[in-house]
């Protein structure tokens, strides 16, 4: 009878702990979601200038959640044109061009719910005694941490926001240099060339380059004209930026049937003063080749194929005319 | 006089007794009412006048209070005010007929849903409108119509003809009455009244205007990601969400940054012990003398323009790209490059190795994903 009971009990220990080891931790999932209209702004104020507007932010996630908005200063993001990242609040500090303190925001917190539009007003003040040159500034959002007890985990947070390029006076010195110009290879089989451009903005405002790369054989005949920062990305003021342009193209004829093979010269052409830009142009010239090596050799193993099988004929017809 | 006196003698009994006879013989005709009738027109704007972008069509459900037997010819009418001639049939002629078997009216479940189109006697239904005067209405006249059952909804659409016979509406706004009768050999079987409502317009016009603003809309979803468990100098965890972008502004990039322990570094980190993200660009947690924490981004377009930064590519197993701590330390771990056609999502992936010394416990960091469109 106890023999019984202890092996009962033993059974309804190992259920027991069966039942504990399948145990899992469960934890929230939530997903974060920011739109913003627009994406940048860019005015042209006087010192004493009041500015008043808006930016629209909405969610099109499923859950509703809070943001903390922000003002600060912002900077590029390695050497990337057109991106922003806000500065920590000591270097806000004391950046030199930084126009957060000439922002006014009606609430420091957005509520955000699903699929509907929240308008921020947001109003600019420069001050009286700014000085000429271009300042700039980023009214974002930043999502709130989740915090979960006992997990190894990593918790995702969202920030988005409206860069500002606040261009305080009329003149302003607009100047750069192209500091390189390269393709990502030397040597490409198909036509998948990336340009990779270094531009220095040396002015005191952001500059927005635009041009052309053009694509010449070595009969001079153009191949290809690709556009360059076709994004129209900007570069703020003592930025370097890198740009990259892609060209893609599935034939070695272009167009206008000239062959895009062998050594091949890019001329890059690049302008960028909101004034009078023709007088002030970067030119930069690469070169590179285009060989489609596989197809080459083939091409070369069939001539040797077909030069070996002739001469065996030849060979072969002579032993007999001599026979 | 005697004679006039025989006479009456005769007439007066006569006629009452022919009147009396006649109120018996008296028996009166009086059409039943449709069990369920609808008219389902296309507009309800005063003064259409049937041309093109005027058009009227008018659907009819009816349902029967009893049996129609067409073997003497049965048909339809629909009659209009008397006092709107000639605005409801613009142009008398042949209209254009066709049978419907079910329409936007309908209430299902009810009579007032179509059951089946009307049925033709053998011949193909045919519809005309003609014009009234005085004493007489605008009429629609369906005919040919077949044998129809008490209790089915008939449907049955009339239109504009191919040459004449043009409907239209009249030019007052408000109620007007419509009298549709079923008819069996001209006698009417089942009958009914009733009013449509006219309007000043019809249209609603929806005016929206699309903001030439650019936009950028920037979602991550899952935004905690559970590394499991940890063993000191084991093999590393992985844990995944995803991200996804869309712009109307010309591409868009995406940055990262931890928040680590607060001061040296980012990465997990317990309140002891921190799983640094390390100062080396990328961490290979596949070999045994690594560890620390990094995440890896997956190309949203493989070959497109939307390109992830050489050290937070996905392509070898086991390797991650490390981020930094605070804004000053984002790094731009994605970015487009060109046209986007639509929504474009990537998994990210986060990598954690323990090291041999780490304390036991739960690590958390704090990654924070920097989204924009470009200036």
């Amino acid at each position: 009878m106890i023999q019984k009971l202890w092996k009962y009990n033993q059974l309804l220990l190992i259920s027991f702990v069966i039942l504990f080891a399948s145990i899992s931790y469960s934890f929230a999932q939530a997903s974060l979601s920011i739109g913003v209209a627009p994406t940048s702004k860019k005015l042209q104020m006087e010192p004493g200038e009041v500015y008043t507007d808006e930016i629209v932010f909405w969610n099109l996630s499923q859950e509703t959640r809070t943001y903390m908005i922000y003002v600060s200063g912002f900077q590029q993001i390695e050497n990337q044109p057109g991106t922003a990242i806000i500065l920590t609040p000591e270097d806000d500090a004391t950046a030199p061009y930084s126009a957060s303190k000439w922002f006014t925001l009606e609430r420091d917190s957005v509520y955000l719910e699903p699929n509907k539009n929240v308008k921020l007003e947001y109003t600019i003040t420069v001050p009286e005694d700014a000085t000429k040159g271009e300042f700039n500034a980023e009214i974002f959002l930043i999502s709130e941490s989740d915090t979960e007890g006992n997990i190894t985990a990593a918790f995702a947070n969202l920030a988005a926001g409206t860069p500002f390029l606040i261009q305080i006076g009329d003149e302003f010195v607009e100047n750069a240099e192209l500091l390189r110009f390269v393709p990502d290879k030397k040597l490409y089989e198909t036509i998948t060339v990336t340009f990779l451009t270094k531009i220095k903005n040396l002015g005191d405002t952001h500059i927005t380059p635009k041009g052309e790369i053009i694509v010449e054989n070595i009969f001079k005949q153009e191949v290809a004209r690709i556009p360059f920062n076709q994004n129209a990305q900007s570069l703020l003021r003592d930025n370097i930026g890198n740009y990259e342009d892609y060209w893609e193209q599935s034939s070695f004829l272009s167009p206008n049937n000239a062959i895009a093979l062998g050594p091949l010269k890019a001329r890059l052409i690049i302008t960028y003063r909101s004034f009078q830009p023709g007088f002030s142009v970067l030119n930069g010239e690469t070169t590179f080749w285009i060989i489609p090596w596989r197809i080459v050799i083939a091409i070369l193993v069939a001539i040797v194929l077909a030069i070996m099988f002739m001469k065996w004929k030849k060979k072969t017809r002579k032993k007999r005319s001599s026979q | 006089m005697k004679k006039t006196l025989s006479t009456l003698k005769f007439l007066i009994p006569s006629a009452v007794i022919v009147f009396s006879l006649a109120f018996f013989l008296v028996f009166s005709v009086q059409a039943a009412t449709l069990a369920a009738v609808y008219i389902f027109m296309s507009r309800l704007k005063i003064s259409l006048n049937g041309s093109s972008g005027q058009e009227v069509e008018m659907i009819l459900a009816i349902d029967t209070a009893s049996a129609v037997d067409s073997t003497d010819g049965a048909s339809i009418t629909i009659e209009f005010p008397d006092t709107e001639d000639t605005n409801w049939c613009r142009t008398a002629g042949a209209l254009t007929v066709a049978t419907v078997t079910s329409s936007a009216a309908d209430l299902t479940g009810t009579n007032w849903e179509i059951d089946s189109g009307l049925p033709n006697d053998g011949t193909a239904l045919a519809a005309s409108c003609s014009q009234g005067g005085v004493g007489t209405p605008d009429t629609i006249t369906i005919s040919n119509v077949g044998d129809l059952s008490a209790g089915t909804t008939y449907g049955v659409q009339v239109s504009n003809g191919s040459a004449a016979g043009i409907l239209g509406t009249d030019s007052t706004t408000g109620a007007h009455v419509l009298t549709l009768t079923v008819k069996e050999d001209g006698s009417p079987i089942d009958s009914k009244s009733f009013e449509i409502d006219l309007v000043n317009d019809d249209i609603v016009q929806v005016n929206a205007t699309v903001a030439e603003i650019p936009s950028v809309d920037c979602s991550i979803t899952g935004n905690t990601v559970n590394l499991g468990t940890l063993y000191p100098g084991g093999a590393y965890a992985t844990g995944t969400n995803s991200i996804s972008t869309s712009t109307s502004s010309s591409g868009y990039y995406w940055a990262a940054y931890g928040t680590g322990d607060s001061s040296t570094d980012a990465g997990l980190w317990n309140g002891t012990d921190l799983i640094p993200s390390g100062a080396t660009a990328t961490l290979d947690l596949t070999s045994a003398s690594v560890d620390g924490f990094g995440i890896t981004v997956e190309d949203p377009d493989d070959v497109g323009s939307a390109v992830v930064t050489t050290n937070f590519q996905d392509g070898t197993t086991g390797t991650f790209g490390t981020i930094d701590r605070l804004y000053s330390g984002a790094k731009l771990i994605l970015y487009q490059n060109g046209s986007q056609t639509g929504a474009e999502g990537a998994t990210i992936t986060y990598g954690a190795k323990a090291a041999s010394d780490d304390s036991a416990g739960s690590y958390v960091e704090y990654v924070y994903f920097v989204c924009g469109g470009y200036y």
